[in-house]
């Protein structure tokens, strides 16, 4: 049997062991219960990062607000391309510098850009004595070419100028609204007069649709289908020969008056809209651009937090 | 006595281990001060913050912290219903008598015994930083949450009424009557206002 006692030398020895033993298990658990309430502060401090986080989105988002406003007050007050422009440049320089000196105040510098500018393009023509010509008084021209969307598309047509017959197809001297798609199939509209307004309507494969006659005058919606709100035809839109973009051309334009209102995508003259021959101010068909989109850059940095990126905003999100 | 050897060769690994971790504890200990916010009350810190800061996203969503800025009667010169000085004390009056902010901040916080001070920042024409209280209901007291938003007003915002309908009367028809003035007057964009709201427990 082995020996269990303890030599009377070694007992102090022993304790000491036992006890130095003991101090480090009370070392350990003090350790670990500094390690839980250090870990419970620092999560909390840490709390000022995520209000970083949520400081640059709020930029973000206040930006996009002020700027949606911003386009939608710009869209009522002006309607030329050069001009809605140069203004939402100028006033977004002047939100963003507005903002920078508060937010230098939250130790963050802050700046927004304007980087690009979206448009529709609305062509106006109410002058119904007038006929379809352009402002040069030209019978055959482009209305706008190139668009990606024809979003409504209305003319109310009356008899006075059209050519009186009963067939227009040969592509005579009927008045005709022809739309090119992509790849270049012809959608084509004629109007003319057979006892009254009569429209036809060839489809890119070469199929006839004819509605009316409808009296002395008639209702036409291009991107709906109708006449007079009730026959409806085959559009372009729903062609399944003509897709985007769209080419559309007045053809013997002076062989009808009256007035229409179209709203396309985009920019459709390459310069200023008084340098176009197409178009002007008074009685000839005018263009009322509006602004759908602008792409701003903004930029946040904060000490921990560098956030930078494009964001494109659209009219009508308003705070003010 | 043979065993004295292993005891002795023991002890010293003991007593390396006891010095280490001595080191290794004063190196990551935490210093806790009168000063120092417990958990317990940090939490509770932010715990208001994220009540408030979703008391403001819905105001900034729903329209109603933009009505609060507009609810001004010019001939007054003063938010409608204001206690002294044109700004409210205390707290944001609810509908009928106020808007629907005050009816959130009152509904959040009223009961919770926590006071709150509104400030409304701007800039003037000369680009100095101008100052329009809301409500005032004191010093903010120690571990005060503080919060901000930004609201875009335009030459064509609308004032809001008295009932809290919007009025035909806009911000440009009453510019030399509204606390904030036009800073930039040829282009739509009126002023930016920083909204500041701090919180403190009573």
């Amino acid at each position: 049997m082995a020996d269990l006692t303890v030599n009377s030398d070694d007992r102090g020895q022993l304790i000491i062991v036992a006890a130095i033993g003991l101090a480090i298990l009370l070392t350990l658990m003090t350790v670990a219960l500094n390690t839980a309430v250090y870990g419970e502060i620092h999560v909390a401090q840490t709390d000022d990062s995520l209000n970083e986080e949520r400081s640059a989105l709020q930029y973000h988002h206040s930006l996009e607000r002020g700027g949606g406003g911003l386009i939608a007050s710009l869209n009522r007050e002006h309607d030329r391309y050069e001009t809605l422009n140069s203004e939402l440049e100028g006033a977004v320089v002047t939100w963003s510098n507005l903002s920078r000196s508060e937010q230098l105040r939250e130790g963050a510098t802050t700046n927004a850009t304007l980087e690009s500018v979206t448009y529709e393009s609305r062509i106006v023509h109410r002058n119904e004595s007038r006929t379809f010509v352009d402002r040069s008084e030209n019978t055959d021209w482009n209305v706008a070419a190139n668009v990606s969307d024809v979003r409504g598309f209305e003319a109310n047509v009356t008899e006075t100028d059209l050519v009186d017959t009963s067939d227009c197809t040969d592509n005579g001297s009927c008045f005709r609204l022809e739309v090119e798609g992509a790849e270049g199939n012809t959608w084509r509209l004629f109007v003319y007069d057979d006892g009254g307004v009569t429209v036809t309507v060839e489809l890119a494969s070469g199929a006839n649709e004819t509605y009316g006659p409808s009296g002395t005058s008639a209702k036409l919606n291009v991107t709906d289908g109708t006449v007079d709100g009730s026959e409806t035809f085959t559009t372009f839109l729903e062609d399944d020969g003509s897709e985007a973009p769209y080419t559309l051309r007045y053809a013997n334009a002076d062989t009808v008056s009256g007035t229409y209102e179209l709203t396309v995508d985009g920019k459709i003259v390459d310069g200023g809209i008084d340098d176009d021959e197409r178009y002007g101010v008074a009685d000839a068909p005018r263009i009322e651009a509006r602004i759908t989109a602008a792409a701003v850059r903004l930029r946040y940095r904060s000490p921990d937090l560098r956030y930078e990126t494009e964001t494109e905003i659209i009219p009508g999100e308003t705070d003010g | 006595m043979t065993d004295r050897g292993q005891t002795f060769t023991l002890e010293a690994f003991v007593a390396a281990i006891l010095l280490m971790a001595t080191v290794a504890f004063a190196l990551q200990a935490v210093t806790i001060t009168s000063n120092t916010a417990s958990a317990g009350e940090t939490e509770i810190e932010n715990h208001h913050r994220g009540l408030a800061e979703g008391v403001l996203d819905a105001a900034v969503e729903n329209g109603s912290l933009r009505t609060t800025l507009l609810y001004w009667d010019e001939s007054a010169g003063q938010f409608y219903n204001a206690d002294t000085e044109g700004h409210y004390v205390s707290r944001l009056p609810q509908t009928p008598n106020g808007t629907a902010f005050g009816d959130s901040l009152e509904g959040t916080f009223g009961e919770r015994q926590i006071r709150y001070n509104v400030d409304l920042y701007y800039r003037n024409a000369s680009g100095d930083r101008q100052r329009q209280r809301l409500v005032e209901s004191g010093t903010p007291g120690e571990n005060a949450v503080r919060l901000v938003e930004t609201v875009t007003l335009y030459d064509d915002t609308t004032l809001v009424g008295e009932g809290g309908t919007d009025r035909e009367t806009s911000l440009a028809d009453v510019e030399a009557d509204f606390y904030a003035p036009n800073v930039d007057d040829g282009s739509p964009l009126y002023n930016v206002v920083r909204v500041e709201v701090v919180l403190w427990r009573t």
